[in-house]
């Protein structure tokens, strides 16, 4: 999943920049309201954690601007203003969600995670291709009930095939969702990751899970059910 | 009984009452002299006849009895016939139109009686007391425990006439002659108008008293109303207590505490947004801290990436510190409750000063500095405070004057005032109404970095004004014309320039 993260605190978005990332996500960064706008309508993002008092342009602003372009990626509000006004305006003004400073990094990345799950029409936390259970929360798989040893990027991978499930995912999906900017994938990057995690999930003797469409991309299914 | 209308009402009951009582005494007493008066005009009017009929009756009985035959004129409880039954008769038939219970005495001049009509019915009366004059009028208590208004007369006023009364024919001549009549009369139309007076004034009072509560419950509604419209009053919602019409009385109070009301509701909204500024100020540097930690903690990070949280947290618990200093500051009023130090400097060379200390800053953004500061004055100041606040309002301009402009400084001093005036172009969107809020506490018209350091916190212009008001001066921020057909943003400071008003225990404004 990747997602923009807009904070005129250069602290704070080291933290959240690096925090999302341990945790899977593909993040980018802005520091003023200018510059969040136009990533968040030039970018692919399945979530943006948006400051309110920023420089240049305030987060209301930026956010009714992207609602106005008919973006409709989930927005959290990450705000110092606890006031109910300015939550409600916040939520008025086409915010998903709100949380207030100082909070629990746990919970802001729970929070993302769940809008980002919303944003694929899921809403349970787990999901089950096959004999293949993927826990979105505690970002565990499972095949046959055996628990399979995955990187965060592997799982990232595999959390987008099955947030998509018996949906072709095109490689350039896989990329602009699974990395951001500063990443910088070579052409056979992605292969070679759902190469590594095809390994993983179709073990020997599995039913195969991860399939490739041959010029299109790859999805993640039970053959013949889609 | 803590009811003013209560408390009025008793003491006008009360007053009434009394009045009343007054009132009712006075009519009674004067009924009572007026009774008298007529009763005594009586007395006298039946004393002339008396004695006109007295004289007719010895004329005519003159040739019977000799005048002065001691057989007949002997004792004073004769028979009937002697001297005395024959001035009962006298008397009696003089008195018989006028008032029942007449009787007589005559008293000679050791006090004895020598006569007394027989309707007295044996009792004594006791002499009258001595009196000067012709007459004397007074009460009389029978030893029957009847009352009787009597009138003396000395014999030498009645006994004009040759055989006055025929008295002058006793053995021991009298000197006072004493007419006696009822006064049951009087007396019952004494205790009559006394009953009335007792009534009437009851009646009077019960009507007044119901009259009185009315009328203290109108005149005093508008009280009732403005009590409960006070009580109502509420600085967050309540309506103004002096809405709608209100007494003259009333009027001012009214208008006093909706001034007061309006000052508490924006010292209450000014210390609402004070704290909202402080939360909102701890809340990000906090959070800071916080993700920092967390993400550290829960990673793996090496050493480097450990370093450079440990380089995030440094920052965030410098900016923590920065806010908790000045927080400090403010509110235990160190600065402001110390004694002033109070110097006499060359207002140029203070001036001149403060640019400098400015004038790295105003070089890194192209800012160039021009002062103008009037002739050779001298300034008696505390000169802690005084650049405490020189220095805000200029560093201020410095930092967000539009960069490559001009910041002029213009200080003057004379009649005990000093002025400095801090003028810059009008940053960018910055309105007149930006330029009122800039001492409040933590206001920026846009977000400072939360990596700024102390100094930067959004309290500086706060604490000038405080400074300001220590120095007995105040601070000021305005749009003006730039001389060019734009505006600038003038910030100013007035104050003492002799030290004169500079307070020891001014208190920081109220946020």
């Amino acid at each position: 999943m990747r997602v923009l993260v807009v904070e005129d605190s250069d602290r704070l978005q080291r933290a959240l920049v690096a925090g999302l990332k341990q945790r899977g996500f593909a993040v980018d960064a802005a520091g003023d309201g200018q510059v969040g706008l136009e990533r968040a309508l030039a970018g692919t993002y399945d979530a943006i954690v948006l400051d309110l008092w920023l420089p240049k342009r305030d987060g209301i602003d930026v956010l009714q601007r992207l609602r106005e372009s008919r973006q409709d990626v989930p927005v959290l509000i990450l705000t110092a203003r606890d006031g109910v006004s300015d939550r409600v305006a916040g939520l008025d003004a086409g915010a998903d969600d709100y949380l207030v400073k100082p909070f629990a990094f746990n919970e802001l990345a729970a929070r993302v995670r769940a809008l980002c799950r919303r944003k694929y029409g899921r809403r349970s936390r787990t999901v089950a291709v096959g004999d293949l259970t993927v826990d979105l929360s505690a970002r565990t798989a499972r095949r046959e009930g055996a628990l399979v040893d995955l990187t965060a990027r592997e799982f990232a991978l595999l959390e987008l095939l099955a947030l998509n499930e018996g949906a072709v995912v095109s490689r350039r999906d896989i990329e602009a969702r699974l990395y951001d900017e500063r990443d910088e994938p070579t052409s056979n990057v992605i292969d070679a990751a759902v190469c590594r995690l095809r390994r993983k999930i179709d073990r020997n003797g599995l039913k195969p899970l991860v399939h490739t469409r041959r010029g299109e991309g790859y999805w993640l299914g039970v053959e013949g059910v889609r | 009984m803590n009811s003013l209308r209560a408390r009025l009402f008793v003491a006008l009951s009360l007053a009434l009452l009394v009045a009343l009582g007054a009132g009712g005494v006075l009519i009674y007493e004067l009924a009572g002299s007026a009774l008298h008066a007529e009763l005594d005009a009586r007395l006298d009017a039946s004393l002339l006849s008396a004695i006109e009929s007295a004289n007719e009756a010895a004329a005519r009985a003159a040739p019977a009895a000799a005048p002065g035959s001691d057989r007949e004129l002997e004792g004073k409880d004769e028979t009937p016939g002697s001297i005395a039954d024959v001035l009962e008769q006298r008397i009696t038939a003089a008195f018989a139109d006028v008032h029942s219970g007449v009787g007589f005495a005559a008293f000679a001049r050791d006090g004895t009686a020598v006569a007394r009509s027989a309707s007295l019915a044996g009792f004594d009366v006791a002499p009258p007391p001595p009196f000067e004059g012709e007459r004397l009028h007074y009460d009389v208590v029978l030893q029957n425990g009847h009352r009787r208004r009597a009138l003396a007369v000395h014999m030498t006023s009645v006994g004009s006439e040759a055989t006055p009364l025929g008295l002058d024919a006793l053995a021991s001549a009298p000197e006072t002659f004493v007419l006696l009549a009822s006064s049951s009369e009087m007396t019952g139309r004494m205790a009559k108008l006394r009953s009335l007076l007792l009534f009437a004034g009851a009646a009077t009072w019960i009507l007044a008293a119901g009259f009185l509560q009315l009328a203290l419950k109108r005149g005093l509604a508008p009280f009732a109303h403005f009590a409960a419209r006070a009580a109502a009053a509420d600085p967050e919602t309540g309506t103004p207590v002096g809405a709608g019409a209100l007494p003259a009385e009333l009027a001012p109070v009214a208008h006093k505490l909706d001034l007061l009301i309006t000052r508490l509701r924006a010292a209450i909204a000014r210390e609402r947004r004070f704290n909202s500024a402080v939360a909102h100020e701890l809340r990000t540097p906090v959070a800071e801290l916080r993700a920092t930690t967390e993400v550290a903690l829960g990673g793996e990070e090496d050493a480097a990436g450990l370093r450079a949280a440990l380089v995030d947290v440094e920052g965030s618990v410098r900016h923590l510190e920065s806010i908790v200093q000045a927080l400090l500051s403010l509110r235990s009023g160190r600065h402001l409750g110390e004694e002033p130090r109070l110097e006499t400097f060359a207002l140029e060379d203070f001036v001149a000063a403060a640019v400098a200390r400015v004038a790295p800053a105003a070089a890194a953004r192209g800012i160039a500095l021009a002062t103008d500061v009037a002739g050779d004055a001298t300034v008696t100041s505390d000169t802690g405070r005084l650049r405490s606040v020189v220095d805000n309002l200029l560093s201020n301009a410095v930092e967000y004057a539009p960069a490559s402009t001009t910041v002029s400084v213009a200080a003057s001093a004379g009649a005990g005032r000093l002025e400095v005036t801090v003028r810059n172009a009008r940053p960018e969107g910055l309105a007149a109404a930006d330029v009122e809020r800039f001492f409040e506490p933590f206001w920026s018209k846009t977000p400072r970095t939360s990596d700024g350091g102390a100094g930067h916190v959004g309290l500086g212009l706060f604490l000038a004004r405080a400074f300001a008001a220590a120095l007995g001066g105040e601070v000021h921020a305005r749009l003006v014309d730039d001389g060019n057909g734009g505006r600038a943003v003038e910030v100013g400071l007035t104050a003492s320039s002799t030290g004169a008003a500079a307070a020891v225990s001014a208190a920081p404004p109220s946020a």
